[in-house]
């Protein structure tokens, strides 16, 4: 641990040094997305690629497709659900929903939205920053140099491998 | 004495007006009209406050206004937070290190009870809590990258454990939990509680189901179903819902000659 400390700082001063050497190592770096929250919307049916969080809500299930959006899913009858809409949202990740309103996340704001008809939701607000410690900080099952985020880019939709010059993140735990 | 007693009925419009706010417009009683979350949440809505857990906070926002929202609180927490449990008035917060029992105030904002450290040393584990009544059961699952129930970054330094583990703590004075038990299951993650059951998802090897009805701090198995990829579950009205890897499947719980089985409904598959 002291070792990556000490690291660390040596790291920082070479990254100070504008004239010394460039330091260009293979890392990741984020692949941002923007996208209008406001203009969040029902689309066609998507098929399930991977589920991750759901709830249950009045006869519907809702089920986050990571980081693309949300399955609805019509489960009036369990032994027959059926895929009814989708809602795209980039870097969704937790949701619930109370009193016809939806609550998601949309990289680290939450945004607030509409659903008393299910078949056509409609953005009523958001709160930024109201996750401002998310998980998706770093690129995941990844020790080493990243390019830091810049949330004035938008949401990470995902990382990619790439040479980095004086990289200013690094994970370090 | 006549001042007394306007004083008194004063202080009891007082009280019953501070009881009203804070029931709210728009509180969990109506029915079906609030979600059921899965364990693994890290948002919920009570009444009209919407709890949101970050990596290393919790944030609560008043919700009397969708369309103007406003941050009411924000307190910080350790490192590695996963879950959100809404219980009786209380938050319990599972993270990669320890259970957080926190106490929603009149004005619905949360206040830090304790914190149970599971473990004496750092490991990285993480799973969710659910409760019922004055106890609490936690999963700790041996895998903390798992891109499901991931509780944030893997640390290097963390050790990790061999075997999962089931652990029932009672609740009852909040301020000092008590682990009562710990059962050994290979990869625990979401649970959920129906009544005497406790249901737990094992990673690839599907479904526990424990009993709790008998002894709640001694749950007993009951029945494994067969392998399937299970990680989280919901169960609502008799029916249970699993979600795990490109699958979510419907069961309802059959009971036959003493025995319990689930038996499925449908599977939403890719």
């Amino acid at each position: 641990m002291k070792y990556l400390l000490s690291f660390g700082i040596l790291f920082l001063m070479v990254g100070c040094h504008k004239d010394s050497e460039d330091l260009i190592v293979d890392g990741f770096a984020p692949v941002y997305i923007v996208y209008d929250v406001t203009k969040i919307k029902n689309e066609k049916p998507k098929p399930l690629i991977s589920g991750t969080n759901f709830i249950l809500y009045k006869t519907y299930i809702l089920l986050i497709e990571k980081n693309e959006g949300i399955h609805i899913v019509d489960n009036s009858n369990p032994a027959l659900p059926s895929f009814i809409s989708f809602i795209a949202l980039p870097s969704v990740q937790h949701l619930t929903a109370s009193e016809d309103v939806l609550y998601v996340n949309y990289g680290k704001d939450l945004v607030i939205v509409d659903i008393s008809n299910i078949n056509n939701v409609k953005f009523l607000s958001s709160v930024k920053g109201f996750f401002s410690t998310d998980q998706e900080v770093i690129p995941p099952d990844f020790s080493g140099y990243f390019e830091c985020i810049d949330d004035n880019k938008g949401v990470v939709k995902t990382w990619e491998k790439k040479k980095l010059v004086n990289p200013r993140c690094r994970t370090v735990i | 004495m006549k001042n007394v007693t306007s004083l008194v009925l004063f202080v009891c419009a007082l009280f019953l007006y501070g009881c009203s706010e804070s029931l709210g417009v728009g509180n969990d009683q109506s029915g079906g009209n609030i979600a059921k979350n899965g364990s693994y949440t890290k948002m919920l809505v009570v009444k009209n406050r919407l709890y949101g857990v970050s990596l290393s906070d919790i944030s609560t926002l008043d919700i009397s206004d969708k369309n103007n929202p406003k941050l009411l609180d924000k307190k910080r927490l350790g490192f590695g937070v996963e879950s959100i449990f809404h219980h009786q008035g209380l938050l319990l917060i599972g993270s990669n290190q320890q259970m957080y029992i926190m106490k929603i105030d009149a004005n619905g904002v949360p206040n830090l009870e304790s914190q149970s450290r599971y473990f004496d040393v750092e490991v990285g584990s993480c799973d969710p809590i659910v409760a019922q009544s004055t106890t609490a059961y936690v999963t700790l699952s041996p895998n903390t990258i798992t891109g499901f129930g991931n509780c944030g970054i893997q640390r290097n330094t963390a050790q990790t454990l061999l075997i999962g583990q089931l652990r029932s703590y009672d609740i009852t004075d909040v301020k000092n939990p008590i682990l009562k038990s710990t059962i050994d299951v290979s990869n625990p993650k979401g649970l959920a509680i129906d009544g005497e059951y406790l249901y737990v998802c094992n990673s690839e090897k599907g479904v526990n189901i424990y009993d709790i009805g008998k002894n709640k701090f001694a749950p007993e198995l009951l029945y494994s179903s067969d392998p399937f990829e299970a990680y989280d579950v919901i169960v609502n009205n008799g029916i249970i819902t699993v979600v795990g890897g490109k699958n979510l499947h419907q069961y309802n719980l059959e009971k036959q000659s003493g025995k319990i089985s689930l038996k499925k409904l449908s599977t939403i598959e890719l």
